[in-house]
């Protein structure tokens, strides 16, 4: 007996991050996929940018790692609602994940929810997670050509905020071919860059932010 | 990549409909995945028979119909036949990849 299923594997953890991306927008939460090389600077960029934010903005991040507690109690130490998820050997989380993560948070008077990946330009850009959208951290360090060397990453940004540009000058860097390959794969995104260590171009990030709550 | 989780919510949906529809034993399972998905069958097929030890699917052979993105002018709406820098028919250069990105479940035998 032949069973006609034509459906997509990955459909249940759309489903999931459909129904998770549908209780934040009631909830008026804004929420963002943060991604990333290991070492760009994500949670870096987290813990700079969140103290910027407006007092009546209260944010909670949902931290994603293999091992490790690290990346979480960094982000507690600024005080506000952090849970960490170990995916345990899982390169990239997944709604499921994310859904339990949630469970863990106290969403009454939250606007702003950041959800930091796993360290991967590859697996995490196949997974939805329920967010409203994306923001990548790509780092000088990494070399100029990431953006056309990984698409299916970073097609789908709606930021790509450029870090380390304190180190500019110690590398052969080019910010003219990065914005190129950028445009290639993907015209919308928005480009900012600076520095989360010397706070360059963080008052920019914030008011990209800021003027994308509900 | 994750050919392991891919297999795994497979064979979820496998289970799940074979379930409705009374079969106890599945032959054969045919998928569709494609080009740039960046899932190798060849992983895939095996994340599939170890995760199938013990289970319905334990033997089952996977078809994979490999899906190449088409090549569509922006302008005239042509499919290519071809990769090719200008559209042969109306020579416009804009010209994109679409599909390519699949990974479906078709259809399952078993009894």
């Amino acid at each position: 007996m032949k069973v006609n299923v034509m459906s997509d594997i990955l459909k249940a953890n759309d489903l999931l991050a459909r129904d998770i991306r549908e209780m934040l927008e009631r909830r008026r939460i804004v929420s963002w996929n943060v991604m990333g090389s290991p070492g760009s600077g994500k949670t870096s960029v987290l813990e700079k940018l969140i103290p910027l934010l407006p007092r009546t903005v209260k944010s909670a991040v949902i931290e994603g790692d293999l091992a490790t507690s690290r990346d979480a109690e960094r982000i507690a130490k600024i005080g506000i609602q952090t849970t960490q998820i170990n995916t345990r050997g899982a390169c990239h989380l997944d709604a499921a994940m994310v859904r339990s993560a949630i469970e863990r948070i106290e969403l009454d008077n939250l606007k702003l929810l950041f959800i930091e990946n796993v360290g991967n330009l590859v697996c995490p850009a196949e997974f939805a997670l329920g967010e409203t959208g994306r923001i990548i951290v790509s780092s000088i360090t990494e070399g100029d050509d990431k953006p056309i060397k990984y698409p299916s990453m970073f097609k789908t940004a709606q930021l790509v905020f450029l870090n380390k540009i304190d180190l500019l000058e110690q590398t052969d860097f080019s910010t003219a071919n990065f914005t190129k390959g950028l445009k290639r794969i993907n015209p919308k995104a928005e480009l900012l860059e600076g520095s989360a260590r010397d706070g360059k171009g963080m008052n920019e990030l914030v008011k990209w932010i800021v003027d994308r709550l509900l | 990549m994750h050919e392991l989780s891919i297999a795994e919510e497979l064979l979820g949906i496998i289970f799940e409909n074979a379930e409705r529809a009374g079969i106890k034993k599945v032959s054969e399972v045919n998928l569709r995945i494609g080009a740039f998905s960046g899932i190798l069958p060849d992983a895939l097929r095996f994340a599939f028979e170890i995760l199938s030890q013990e289970k319905m699917t334990s033997g089952a052979k996977l078809n994979i119909e490999k899906i190449d993105p088409r090549l569509v002018c922006q302008r005239c709406m042509c499919v290519l036949n071809a990769d090719a820098s200008n559209c042969p028919e109306c020579g416009s250069e804009e010209i994109i990849a679409e599909g390519g990105h699949e990974l479906q479940i078709v259809s399952f035998t078993g009894d």
